[in-house]
């Protein structure tokens, strides 16, 4: 399981693509968040990331053609699935340093006043990705590629319209009126689902063909 | 110890191997006692199925050239001297009638082989 | 082990193409060759015996033990070589090596960079830059490199050079030698098959035409030549597959010793190759 992990940050680092996407979404993200308060700003880019990573190295393992090796190798489906869901967290830790340093870069040089890490944000971010890759991973399991793909968008562009309008308006925004940032419900509600999805996902992937 | 099959000939592969091995016996090429190469390194060295080489093997243990001990591989027989002899008959007249087959069908008569086998008596 | 591969009236269907009902086993310590024109269903087959695809109904069983229950160990035991690279492109062969490897409990790192060697790959270059028949030759370095019993492989030499198959063809042999070891593998290639394979399992559409030892297949059939007044509606029938030219007719049959009888030396026999055996076969 290591050695996929290892594997999927690899691919993080050396696929032209991805490479892209962890050096300038950050920027882009800023640009589009204007936000007053930093940290929701935070918000945004440690959830874009950590989503996006977790669903990319998902859909290659799954659906890529990588799939016919990943599953040819000893190893059952149901730990390929598992250890799909359990890496989401790896990508939590990784986007926290990398995104931590980038950030702090760009405070040091006085470009913008941005947070480059905020434990409360980073907290709330958990419970956010868990629930949409909940919906997300199954979702390429039991529809076609480009449906899911519209899912996915679906739910991260209502994330990013949610942020902008968080950063806009704050206190006032139609989330914080919610109010399911309040306690400990959002993780408790995240935790089931995120169980209830990989149990589904085992299930479905168990009877795909490839 | 020499094998030397051919792809295109009409005559079965296994028979090809299990004739020159039996050959070899005879000649006292291949002594009593001898080990065999294993089928399958045989069988790798010409290029050709186990199963091929397994045949021929079968073959030539049913007739008595080779016995094969389990997890040692297959040796020489003992050649019973009146056998061998025997045998070798055996092959002789084989190549004899061959030899008045093609004849006949080039219409030579016995007198001319006569000549011929006179020869080369004295020659070989 | 009776079988190291057993194949049980497998079934797959899919919107236009069904493997139906097929059967075949596999004894350790010989070689299959599985050949079947293009769409014929081995590529299926194969991905239904690895668990890539879905089986409908059916059994198979591989040293033994059904192939999904026992889905773990019995592919720690399967070296595979499939038709294209399907390999992370943008890792190098060393860091594709150390994933792959952790997941093998008899990985043998000394026998894969002894491949490495032998097939001139470096270690260092991303498999995205290996040319193709580079990365067929780095998925067998790997297959061949955790001690697996049997091996599976699909399509691997079409889209090499024959200097390379015969190198294959020699890998192959070595690890034959061994007689708790098999290799399975489908190919169009009929000429490798013909030297090597112990064992031939034709299938076309779906269907398995026949799973024999080599040697029985070579016998049994032969191409049969001779003069066109010599076919009739009797004498077409005896044939499997036939064609008609301008200056007379070639056909394949598996009744050598009847047509001998029947148009005793009007015609000519020959030895039928795999090929010719595939081709009139599915041809007719």
């Amino acid at each position: 399981m290591l050695a996929i992990l290892k594997k999927d940050l690899i691919l993080l680092f050396t696929n032209k693509r991805d490479i892209l996407f962890m050096i300038f979404y950050i920027p882009f993200l800023i640009f589009i968040i204007d936000s007053y308060e930093p940290k929701w700003l935070y918000l945004a880019i440690i959830v874009s990331y950590t989503y996006i990573t977790s669903l990319s190295s998902f859909y290659h393992d799954i659906d890529g053609k990588s799939k016919y090796i990943l599953n040819s190798l000893p190893m059952t489906r149901d730990r390929i699935v598992l250890y799909k869901y359990i890496s989401i967290f790896v990508y939590f830790f990784v986007t926290l340093v990398y995104v931590g340093a980038y950030l702090w870069i760009i405070n040091a040089t006085g470009l913008k006043i941005v947070d480059y890490f905020n434990l409360e944000m980073a907290l709330k971010a958990i419970p956010i990705i868990m629930i949409f890759t909940s919906i997300v991973f199954p979702s390429y399991l039991l529809f076609e590629p480009r449906i899911a793909q519209i899912i996915h968008m679906v739910i991260f562009l209502s994330f990013f319209i949610g942020m902008v309008n968080l950063g806009s308006l704050g206190d006032k925004s139609f989330i914080k009126m919610i109010g399911i940032f309040q306690g400990n419900r959002m993780l408790i509600l995240a935790i089931i689902l995120y169980l209830a999805s990989l149990i589904i996902s085992i299930k479905l992937y168990r009877k795909k063909d490839l | 110890m020499k094998i030397i099959i051919s792809n295109s000939s009409n005559e079965p592969i296994y028979e090809q191997i299990s004739s020159q091995i039996k050959e070899l016996i005879l000649k006292g090429e291949l002594k009593e006692g001898e080990l065999l190469p294993s089928i399958r390194g045989l069988a790798k060295e010409l290029q050709i199925s186990v199963i091929t080489t397994k045949r021929a093997y079968d073959e030539l243990e049913k007739e008595g050239f080779i016995e094969t001990v389990q997890g040692k591989g297959s040796y020489v027989a003992a050649q019973n001297k009146e056998l061998m002899r025997e045998k070798k008959l055996k092959i002789i007249e084989e190549k004899l009638s061959e030899l008045v087959k093609e004849s006949k069908i080039l219409g030579l008569r016995y007198e001319e082989i006569e000549e011929m086998l006179k020869i080369l008596f004295q020659e070989v | 082990m009776k079988y190291i591969l057993e194949v049980n009236e497998l079934r797959k269907e899919f919107k236009d193409f069904t493997l139906d009902n097929i059967s075949f086993n596999l004894e350790p310590g010989y070689i299959m060759g599985f050949i079947g024109p293009n769409g014929a269903g081995k590529s299926t087959t194969i991905k239904l015996i690895m668990n890539l695809l879905k089986k409908n109904s059916g059994e198979i069983k591989v040293f033994g033990k059904d192939h999904i229950k026992y889905e773990k160990e019995i592919k720690d035991r399967i070296g595979f070589v499939y038709d294209q690279n399907y390999y992370y492109e943008d890792l190098t062969i060393n860091q594709m090596k150390s994933i792959v490897a952790s997941f093998y409990s008899r990985w043998d790192d000394a026998q894969f960079n002894y491949y490495l060697k032998e097939f001139n790959l470096n270690p260092k270059s991303k498999i995205k830059t290996l040319s193709k028949g580079m990365k067929m030759k780095f998925s067998l370095a790997v297959a061949l490199s955790h001690h697996a019993d049997l091996i599976i492989m699909d399509e691997p030499t079409s889209g090499l050079d024959p200097v390379f198959r015969r190198e294959v063809l020699d890998i192959l042999y070595d690890i034959i030698q061994d007689e708790n070891k098999s290799i399975f593998f489908s190919t169009h290639i009929t000429t490798d098959l013909e030297k090597i394979a112990d064992y031939i399992t034709f299938i076309n559409n779906g269907k398995i035409v026949f799973s024999k030892s080599k040697d029985e297949i070579m016998e049994s059939y032969a191409i049969v030549k001779g003069g066109l007044e010599l076919l009739d509606g009797d004498t077409r029938n005896k044939f499997i597959g036939l064609r008609e030219g301008k200056f007379g007719f070639e056909g394949l049959t598996d009744d050598i010793a009847g047509l001998k009888n029947t148009f005793g030396d009007k015609i000519l026999i020959e030895r039928a190759s795999l090929e010719d055996i595939m081709v009139y076969s599915v041809r007719g």
